[in-house]
Order: structure tokens, then C-alpha cells, then sequence
């Protein structure tokens, strides 16, 4: 029988800031979403002063008289984005079957070892990657990933035994899943929960001992994989291979509402030109683009989307091509006078770069467009991120969203490199 | 009103409209039909916002009137009657039509006539006549290209529609026009009528010289997917077609049909800049042969991977697609080719597409390389050509 693991990154924003800044340590620091709104990572400290997971930062701030005892930082997703890659390799140098599930989590195959070397194999997991890393982490170990899941978070919660729960050789494992409510099951939400528990299923050990043909009714074939993972039976294999996505999003609120055209334009055109850095970075074509605009504050009900959908003739990520699509996008939804506090572009109908379908009215030069990419692209790897950018995504970029508190992209610019002085 | 109807006559008719019946109702009456009966004849009328259509067939009269009912009830009642005749009679107090057998009654509740659209069927005086199954084989080689979205630039979401000079050849269905009491252009001059549909991907050009009657050339006009579909439900194959076009409309008259097609607006791509006039390979291949390694192919093909690959090379053309997700499969197939090798790549369904309408046994296919276009059609005819752009790679 095959073995799961799920290893997660604790706290992993925080873990990657303390890595490089060893005064955070035992400190309660949080990290901040995009410009600067809400709490996405806790240090455990902060967790005991009952900071909660999203929590708008403003709130936390007044209840915190202001924050001074916090440490507050802006999230820096070019470290993280990073300091995953290290991580994973590090992983992948265990195991070829590697499942990177999001960016401080992955579950790995461990074939056929007994109880004994499995813990051995965690614990060296858990070690190297410390070691190698700065990044601390916990593995969970159990026969399926839904009870990988659950050992996982078992692991989090156990720091005397470094880390490292394996759910096959618990002796309590009935307790623990009597304990997990079912809404904590990986793969029930929040409306499926609701459900089961109206149905009196309101445990991850209920669940496993659900009837086999309600549940096939109920929640189709998707709810009795649940029911058969928590049985031990695997339904859902490693994806060592990650699925081409379906589309790619890139949107970001202002710093400040957006009134003026141009600016918007300057905005949409540079998440444009970042989402389609993504896309050739993965070696896609698009076939549609939809470009959104969000105007309006409070509630969600109070908010304005407009948006267009624009279907290419030819799959495309050339950068030049899809800014003068993007262009009329913009002059087509702007409303003179409105306050637009988000923007946003999304790239669909995603297929392998250069297989796609040519067209007969295209009249285009897609030869020349790939040799200038290509040249772009090939810049800002080498000379770091935006050292090459097209005109239309401006060059003050007064729209930038807020990130006062954001440290050194330590791993990724040559500018922001972290000084180590010897005296 | 009240009128007695052969039970199959009404049947027939009203069976015919049946498609044009929205389902869901976007206008008023888009789900009515209208009967109006005057001096032994009966006029029922569907209307839609693409089309309308009009049928007149005899009935022993009673006494005249007209009454708006739902189609597609009156359809299903008087198909469920088992007589040979049956009575619609209007109750004007009570706003019902009672429908009638010798054993059954039903009483339908109505709407007000006066609130059923207007709809002009005099036909204008340019016209040409075309046999029903020509018309529809038209059809058939061209709306499959229909673009499915929209194109910023053209209206691609319709056939369209042109009439033109040929040669110098005489209208072949001037028996037919004679029948119908038509006139000859008197030049003794071959119209072409061409219908094209593009998706930007490929072009369908079907034509025909077979029309008579007296045209007025230069009529270019697109109508949509679904008014020409109800060409096919409404025609029978063995009908002669008067075809007329009025400033917004085309309309099509059979024997007891007449069709309103309402043009759709927009500019249509110049399609004749859209393949080549010279190719470097011209290979004709065994066109069942074909259709079925396409259909074999297809079995691994679907969304994501659609594209096949064709290899020619010293008188062989090996077919293949290659789906990461599930395999691969190839076969070859004779051909009449012994130049340069050459590897091009189609979408499978295009391919199919064509396939699937073209008569004849053998097809040509001329092409220029993996990134022209390439035109296919039936050895020795060029009244029903297809441009197909290749994929990449």
C-alpha cells in the first residue's frame, strides 16, 4: 500500500520574512493582502492575541491601539513566490512524485514504507528543508490525501513530536476523526457542510461511516470519493504533472480611487502585460480576454462591475496585440466622473503556444511580435522584473496599490539583496 | 369564424411552422399563429424576429374570420384528433376557438388578431427561381462555417447571400420559372447564386447556375442561421422556389409556403481575398477513404486537441493526431502526390465538416505549406469550395 504526505509550510509569509529577519522571531507578526486590506498570515504569537485569518487591518489596528506591539508587514509575494520554489525543490529531491498543491503546501508519494521509516523519512523532511530553507514545516502522513489533510493539520498542532504525525500508526484514530468537524474535511465546503450536518453528519468519522448510496445521491460522485479517501481508499492520485490552467487572472486594487481614463488604461494595460508574462512564461496562447473594471465601496451589493469579454481570432499572448484589445475594452466600459477602485484582466481559453488555430483575416505579423517578446522577456529575466515595459502601462504608475510595509525582494533583485557587514 | 379542414392538410401545414414556434417567447406572438379565412381559403402565419412564414391551403368555409392562437397547441390538438376532418369555430364573446372532431372538442382561449404583427408577404418584382433541394444543398455546404462569436469587424453570424452574372449560358430551370408564370432576363444570361459563411477560420463558397427568372444583380445580403434553417423544415425537395428580394427581406415562395427572411446588418468580409488564386500542391485524394480515417482520428480528437497532422510524401498522405492525455493514432492512405514532402495540420472538425457535405469520389486539395490557406473541393467542380486555414506547429 502507498503512502501520503502532506507537507504544509508553517506560517509560511511569516516564515519566509523571519528567515531574513531573525528580530521577528517570537514576535506576533502579521502579514497584509494586497494593498495593505486584510490579515493572510499569523505568527503564532499573533494567533494567541486572537488575530483572526482575514481580518480587515483597520480593525485589528484600532483594537490594537494602533498596532505598535504587532509587527505589520505588506505582503511580498516575489519572496514568497521564491522562497516556495526553494522549498519544493528541496521536496522534490525526496520523492518523484511530487504534487505541488499551492504554494506552501505539497503532498508526496512515499510508496511502500512501513510505519517506522515513514516517520524516519518526515522527520529527515521536516529537517532538510529547515536546514536548507529557513522555512519550518510539519508533514502529515496517512493512505489518502483527504486524511493527509487531517494528519497535517494533527502535525501542526504537535511541535514535541517534531512535526511529523502519521495517522496509520495513531492509536487514537477514531477520536480524531470524531473531533474534526466536517466542515474541516478537505473537499467539503461550506455549503456541503451545512448539509451534512442537517442531515446529522456533522464529524469527519460521520462522514466516513455515511451511507454509500445517500451520499451517491446527495453529493454525487464527487461526495463518495470523499466518503472512500476517508476510508483509506485513495480516489484522488498525485498530479505530479500540473494541469494547464484554465485561465489567468491578474487584478489589483488602487492605492487611491482611479478617475481618470489614461490612468485606468496605464492599469489594465500593465496587469495585461503582467498576466501575459505568465502565460508565455507557461508556453500558452489565450483564445479571449476579459477585461473588468470595479467602481462603488461597501457592501458587495454597492459595488459596479463592468466588464468585456473579447474573443481573439487567433490564440494569441503577444503583449502588443492584446494592449490595442485591452484599449478599446477600457474606452468602451469608462464612465466619466466614476471612482474605480479595482481593475482587472483574465485570460481564458488557454491552449499550447503554437498549436492553435490560424485565421484567415488575420493580417497580423505574429513572427515579429514573437521575436520582440522573446527579447523582453529574455531582459527582465536576466535584469529583474519590469527593467523592459511597454509604454502603455506608464512609467509613474500613480495608481500602485499600497504597500507601505513591504521588505526586500531578498532572493529576487539584485537591488534588494540582503547585506550581510563582518567587523 | 368557422371552417371545416382536412385533419392531414392542417396537420401538414402547421407541423412545417412548428420550428419557427419560439419555445421560450421573446416577442408577444412569437408562439401564435394567426388564421385568417376568407372565400374558401385559409392563411395561417407564424412570425419571429428572424423570420415569418406564411401557408394558404383550401377549406370548406362556414363563415369567414380570424382568430391568433398558440401554435403549438393547435398543432398537437388537431394531431390528436383521429378524423378525417376537423371544425375550428370561432366563439367571439368568450375569446375561445373551439376546435373540433366527430368526437372531441376542445376550446382553446385566444389572442386579440389586431395585436398580431403586420407582415407584407408580396413578394417584389426581382426575383429568380431555385429547385428546393438545390436551395437546401446550399445551405447545407455553408452554415456549418457560421462563426459561433462575434468578429469586432464583420457580422460573420450568417450566410451571406450574392447573385451574379456567369456566363453566357441560358437559366436552367426555366421550366420551372415558365410554370410559374415567370419571365427570362430575355439576355439569355447565367446567374450564379453564391451563398458564403466564414468564421474567420475557414469559408464556405457554395454556387450554383441552375436559377431562372428575372434578377437584379448585385444583391449581397446575410441572413441569419436560423431563417435559413427554416428554408429546410418548411420546403419540400421536390418544390420549385421563387426567390425575391425586397430593401430588408428575402422572400421565398414555394407552393403553399411563403418564407420571410429578414437580412441581418453588418458588412461581410470581401471573400474572395480570402484563398489564394495559385497553390504549390494539388492533390486529389479518395474522398470516402478519407472521411473515414477523419471519422477513426476523431475518436481520440476533442476540444483541447483537435488538430490532426497530414504527412504527403512519395505518393502516401499518413494521417495522425496526437492527444497527450489520452494516446495517438495514425494511418495512411494512397494518394496522387510525388513532389517535395510536406507537413500540414487542420482542425479535425473542419475537415469533417466538408467531408461530410462534399459529393463526388475523389476531393482536391490544394494547398501552399503549414501557414496558407488550403482549399478544398470536389474533383472537377467548383461550385463547393472550402478554405481552411492550418493550426500552428
Amino acid at each position: 500500500m502507498g503512502w501520503i504526505a502532506l507537507v504544509d509550510c508553517n506560517n509560511f509569509y511569516v516564515s519566509c520574512e523571519r528567515v531574513f529577519d531573525p528580530r521577528l522571531g517570537g514576535r506576533p507578526v502579521v502579514v497584509l493582502s494586497n494593498n495593505d486590506g486584510c490579515v493572510i498570515a499569523r505568527s503564532n504569537e499573533a494567533k494567541a492575541r486572537g488575530i483572526a485569518m482575514g481580518e480587515p487591518w483597520f480593525r485589528v489596528r484600532r483594537r490594537f491601539g494602533g498596532g505598535r506591539d504587532l509587527v505589520v508587514l505588506s505582503s511580498n509575494y516575489a519572496l514568497y513566490g521564491d522562497m516556495s520554489r526553494r522549498v519544493m525543490s528541496v521536496l522534490a529531491g525526496f520523492t518523484p512524485d511530487l504534487e505541488i498543491y499551492s504554494i506552501d503546501e505539497a503532498f508526496l508519494g512515499l510508496s511502500r514504507l512501513d510505519a517506522c521509516r515513514r516517520s524516519a523519512l518526515a522527520r529527515e523532511i521536516v529537517a532538510t528543508v529547515h536546514r536548507w530553507t529557513g522555512i519550518p514545516v510539519s508533514v502529515g502522513i496517512a493512505a489518502t490525501k483527504v486524511l493527509a489533510k487531517l494528519a497535517g493539520a494533527r502535525a501542526k498542532r504537535l511541535p514535541e513530536a517534531g512535526g511529523v504525525f502519521d495517522l496509520d500508526a495513531a492509536v487514537d484514530r477514531e477520536a480524531l476523526l470524531a473531533a474534526v468537524p466536517v466542515g474541516d474535511v478537505w473537499g467539503v465546503g461550506r455549503q456541503t457542510a451545512a448539509k451534512l450536518e442537517s442531515w446529522g453528519i456533522n464529524t469527519a468519522l460521520k462522514l466516513r461511516d455515511a451511507d454509500d448510496g445517500r451520499v451517491r445521491r446527495r453529493l454525487g460522485v464527487v461526495g463518495q470519493r470523499l466518503v472512500l479517501e476517508l476510508r483509506g481508499i485513495s480516489c484522488l492520485p498525485l498530479e505530479s504533472c500540473p494541469p494547464t490552467p484554465k485561465s489567468i487572472c491578474c487584478s489589483r486594487s488602487f492605492g487611491a480611487p482611479v478617475t481618470d481614463r489614461r490612468e485606468l488604461l496605464e492599469a489594465v494595460s500593465a496587469y495585461l502585460a503582467r498576466a501575459l508574462e505568465k502565460l508565455r512564461a507557461r508556453r500558452l496562447d489565450a483564445a479571449a480576454v476579459t477585461v473588468f473594471l470595479q467602481s462603488g465601496s461597501g457592501t458587495p451589493a454597492e459595488r459596479r462591475w463592468d466588464m468585456a469579454d473579447l474573443p481573439l481570432l487567433v490564440a494569441s499572448s503577444s503583449t502588443p496585440e492584446l494592449l490595442g484589445v485591452a484599449r478599446r475594452a477600457v474606452t468602451g466600459l469608462y464612465r466619466n466622473g466614476c471612482r474605480y477602485r479595482k481593475a482587472g484582466v483574465i485570460l481564458h481559453g488557454l491552449e499550447p503556444a503554437g498549436t492553435g488555430q490560424l485565421a484567415l483575416l488575420d493580417e497580423r505579423d505574429r513572427e515579429a511580435d514573437d521575436r520582440l517578446l522573446a527579447a523582453v522577456d529574455g531582459l527582465n529575466a536576466r535584469m529583474g522584473v519590469g527593467t523592459v515595459r511597454f509604454a502603455a502601462e506608464g512609467l509613474a504608475q500613480s495608481w500602485r496599490m499600497k504597500a507601505e510595509r513591504r521588505t526586500p525582494a531578498y532572493t529576487t533583485c539584485w537591488d534588494e539583496l540582503p547585506v550581510a557587514a563582518a567587523h | 369564424m368557422e371552417v371545416i379542414i382536412r385533419r392531414d392538410v392542417l396537420t401538414n401545414n402547421l407541423q412545417r411552422m412548428q420550428y419557427m414556434l419560439e419555445k421560450t417567447s421573446v416577442l408577444q406572438h412569437s408562439q401564435n399563429i394567426l388564421m385568417q379565412v376568407e372565400a374558401d381559403q385559409a392563411q395561417i402565419t407564424a412570425y419571429d424576429v428572424d423570420c415569418s412564414a406564411r401557408a394558404t391551403f383550401p377549406v370548406s368555409t362556414g363563415r369567414n374570420g380570424t382568430v391568433c392562437i398558440n401554435g403549438k397547441k393547435f398543432f398537437e390538438i388537431v394531431r390528436s384528433l383521429g378524423d378525417e376532418q376537423v371544425t375550428v369555430r370561432q366563439d367571439e364573446e368568450r375569446n375561445l376557438v373551439t376546435i373540433r372532431g366527430s368526437k372531441s372538442s376542445f376550446n382553446i382561449l385566444c389572442a386579440e388578431p389586431e395585436d398580431f404583427p403586420e407582415v407584407n408577404f408580396t413578394s417584389p418584382e426581382d426575383h429568380f427561381f431555385i429547385q428546393a433541394d438545390m436551395l437546401k444543398q446550399l445551405i447545407d455546404r455553408t452554415v456549418f462555417s457560421i462563426a459561433k462569436v462575434p468578429d469586432p469587424r464583420y457580422n460573420l453570424e450568417g450566410v451571406f447571400i450574392e447573385v451574379t452574372p456567369a456566363g453566357t449560358e441560358t437559366a436552367a430551370v426555366t421550366a420551372s420559372a415558365v410554370a410559374h408564370g415567370a419571365e427570362n432576363d430575355g439576355g439569355g444570361v447565367t446567374h450564379l447564386v453564391t451563398f458564403v459563411a466564414t468564421d474567420g477560420h475557414r469559408v464556405s463558397i457554395a454556387r450554383t447556375d441552375k436559377i431562372g427568372g428575372r434578377i437584379n444583380l448585385g444583391e449581397r445580403r446575410i441572413f441569419s442561421r436560423k431563417s435559413l434553417m427554416e428554408i429546410k423544415n418548411i420546403f419540400s425537395d421536390s418544390e420549385t422556389l421563387k426567390i425575391s428580394f425586397s430593401a430588408s427581406d428575402v422572400h421565398v415562395r414555394g407552393e403553399t409556403f411563403v418564407l420571410l427572411l429578414r437580412m441581418l446588418k453588418g458588412n461581410f468580409p470581401d471573400y474572395r481575398k480570402m484563398i489564394p488564386q495559385h497553390f504549390s500542391h494539388e492533390i486529389v485524394m479518395e474522398r470516402e477513404s478519407l472521411l473515414q480515417i477523419l471519422r477513426r482520428m476523431n475518436v481520440l480528437a476533442y476540444d483541447k486537441y483537435k488538430g490532426i497532422t497530414m504527412d504527403f510524401a512519395d505518393r502516401r498522405v499518413t494521417v495522425s493526431i496526437d492527444n497527450p492525455e489520452m494516446g495517438s493514432a495514425r494511418e495512411d492512405m494512397e494518394v496522387d502526390y510525388t513532389a517535395e514532402p510536406f507537413t500540414v495540420a487542420f482542425n479535425i472538425r473542419y475537415l469533417l465538416d466538408f467531408m461530410q457535405v462534399v459529393g463526388g469520389e475523389r476531393i482536391v486539395m490544394k494547398v501552399t505549406g503549414g501557414m496558407q490557406p488550403c482549399m478544398l473541393s470536389e474533383e472537377g467542380s467548383e461550385n463547393f469550395i472550402n478554405g481552411i486555414m492550418p493550426m500552428k506547429g
